[in-house]
């Protein structure tokens, strides 16, 4: 199980072998706002298989790991079509020779069910609204469980829910964190702290590990605690070609080639043969990249810092006792104190 | 038409829309384009936000996608995606929700789904992401859809977000007290609803754009009593569409 002040730092494949098993309930923590696709291209190096895949934004990481053959069934709101017009990539494929199977939901109700699974709750009202439409009527490995109806106790109004989700394992990929596994995020939050925190293990990749001290300078940027975290792999690069606030943009032309190239299987068994099987690790991958396209596109999507204001953590004093005994806002000793609530009858011995 | 292009008429078409006070809910692509342009013309002082959950940006540049660092620096507040959809919802604000679709029907019911059988598809699309979720909620919906005759359907293939659902007084029947589409902007015009039918008319159509050419490219019939035809962007609002809102012509063609 997960510890406070253990060293959880390790590579990806490390990770990825220790922490996810085949047929697994497998989350990607991210969502739309880059994604953790060192760790994905690492399950797929592992041929890892028999997947549930969740996924709210499937960007690139659902394309990819369906391309691997690691996806028996999936649960979204939305995957990019990243075959483009001209054809819609390894999800329509996948759906078109019925091997995979997939659940929609719509983003509120795709994140109730993390938000249920976070709390041990076992489902969440949702909008009502939902009822009418094919997402609530067309069903597919969830069956009934997909939404139920209950009457609600307090208003007798029939209410629609959806279950608690509680993946075996979440894959994640933030900016920052400790070598224990406390890691920070900012920018846009979309349901990332509850797709780690509903989920019974959770691996976390970033850009930087740091010193403990920086966490606790700026905890209000945490948003996963150390003591639910099981790996951290510290892998600069680590969401290209998505991208992570402060440290750089999407690489928008490389995006485009994996469309391009996802468009049919052939094209997209090559680029997978390629980027994905043909390099060992992200170090290689990068090599091969700067070795492809030099390191002119790199630098160019490259952040320019834009810091916060820090946060002002001070108090007046770290003690309410100063150096001679007494209490720092009334002035007096332990002793003085309990000698006027004696003589007010209000000292409990 | 002449002087300009179809993407930068609908920019401004839905732009026009919005209002100083909305609290508009922007995705990627056009709906992004009309929101900053919004911002730059017409309503600088409404909020926009993503469901992501950036919040109020200055929108000084165009962001290209809702993962797009200009979606979440320089905002008012950064929060997740459960709380930013509350917001949408909130019964006292005016909040106009901006969509994208691939099939719309008559009542404006929206189809960003899937092409035939759900299960084994000819054509998987997206699917909802928030749509369905904003198209509940919000006060008003504004939808983006290229003028063809397979995009405004009879039936539409799949339901994935309700708009005036089967007209008249349906929608709020389902427990959706309040919303509805209000606009559908296309290459050729805009669309508005009836009162109380809600069935779709055409409001305008752009300068030069005969009425005949929009009847033959959409699949259902429509009311053109009331058509007039859209004021052309003024020198000032195109100036500002490809000097200030889009100069790389990210989005602009």
């Amino acid at each position: 199980m997960a510890n406070n002040n253990e060293n959880k730092v390790m590579s990806a494949g490390e990770a990825i072998s220790r922490f996810v098993t085949d047929g697994d309930e497998l989350i990607i923590g991210n969502y739309t706002v880059g994604t953790c696709i060192e760790l994905v291209y690492e399950i797929c190096r592992q041929k890892k298989k028999g997947f549930t895949l969740y996924s709210q934004s499937g960007i690139l990481d659902v394309d990819i790991l369906i391309n691997a053959g690691c996806v028996d069934r999936l649960v979204t709101t939305y995957t990019l079509r990243s075959g483009g017009k001209k054809g819609g990539g390894a999800l329509e494929r996948a759906l078109q020779a019925g091997t995979v199977e997939i659940e929609d939901y719509t983003n509120y109700n795709y994140n109730a069910r993390l938000v249920a699974g976070m709390h041990g709750f076992s489902f969440m009202q949702v909008f009502e609204g939902i009822m009418v439409t094919d997402l609530f009527k067309k069903r597919s490995f969830m069956g009934e469980d997909k939404y139920r109806v209950i009457t609600c106790p307090y208003t007798g109004k029939n209410v629609v829910t959806v279950p608690a989700a509680n993946p075996d394992v979440c894959i994640v990929h933030v900016p920052r964190a400790d070598k224990y596994g406390n890691a920070q995020y900012w920018g846009s939050m979309g349901s990332v702290a509850a797709a780690a925190l509903c989920s019974k293990k959770i691996i976390v990749s970033c850009e930087e590990i740091v010193e403990h001290d920086v966490i606790q300078s700026s905890p209000h940027f945490t948003i996963i605690p150390a003591y639910r975290v099981n790996a951290v792999v510290e892998v600069p690069w680590g969401a290209h070609p998505t991208e992570v606030l402060g440290y750089y943009n999407r690489d928008r032309s490389f995006y485009g080639m994996f469309m391009a190239a996802n468009a049919s299987a052939e094209g997209a068994k090559k680029w997978m043969d390629e980027w994905v099987f043909g390099c060992e690790d992200r170090k290689a991958y990068l090599e091969h990249y700067i070795e492809r396209f030099g390191m002119a596109p790199l630098n160019k999507i490259r952040a320019r810092a834009f810091y916060s204001a820090p946060a002002n953590y001070g108090s007046a004093f770290t003690s309410v006792w100063d150096e001679t005994g007494r209490e720092q806002t009334m002035g007096i000793t332990l002793d003085e104190m309990e000698t006027i609530l004696k003589e007010r009858g209000l000292l409990y011995e | 038409m002449t002087g300009y292009t179809d993407t930068e008429m609908m920019a401004l078409a839905a732009g026009r829309l919005i209002k100083d006070g909305d609290i508009v809910f922007a995705g990627t692509g056009v709906s992004m384009l009309a929101a900053t342009t919004a911002k730059r013309i017409y309503a600088p002082g409404a909020v926009f936000f993503f469901e992501t959950g950036g919040i109020d940006p200055d929108l000084r540049e165009l962001p290209m996608t809702v993962g797009d660092p200009r979606v979440m620096s320089g905002t008012s507040i950064n929060t997740g995606l459960i709380d930013a959809l509350s917001l949408l919802g909130h019964r006292k604000l005016r909040t106009i929700a901006l969509l994208g679709t691939a099939q719309i029907d008559r009542y404006g019911n929206l189809n960003t789904t899937s092409l035939g059988d759900y299960h084994r598809p000819a054509t998987r699309f997206p699917g909802s992401g928030g749509a369905c979720d904003a198209a509940s909620c919000a006060s008003g919906v504004i939808s983006f859809v290229k003028h063809e005759k397979r995009r405004f359907v009879e039936k539409l293939d799949y339901l994935t977000s309700v708009g005036w659902y089967r007209g008249g007084d349906s929608r709020r029947r389902l427990g959706l007290p309040r919303g509805g589409p209000i606009a559908v902007v296309t290459n050729l015009g805009v669309m508005k609803f009836d009162d109380p039918t809600k069935e779709m008319y055409l409001a305008c159509r752009y300068p030069g754009v005969p009425v005949e050419t929009i009847l033959e490219n959409t699949g259902f019939p429509v009311d053109v009593s009331r058509t007039v035809e859209a004021e052309p962007p003024s020198a000032e609002e195109l100036r500002i569409l490809r000097k200030e809102v889009d100069p790389q012509h990210l989005i602009l063609q």
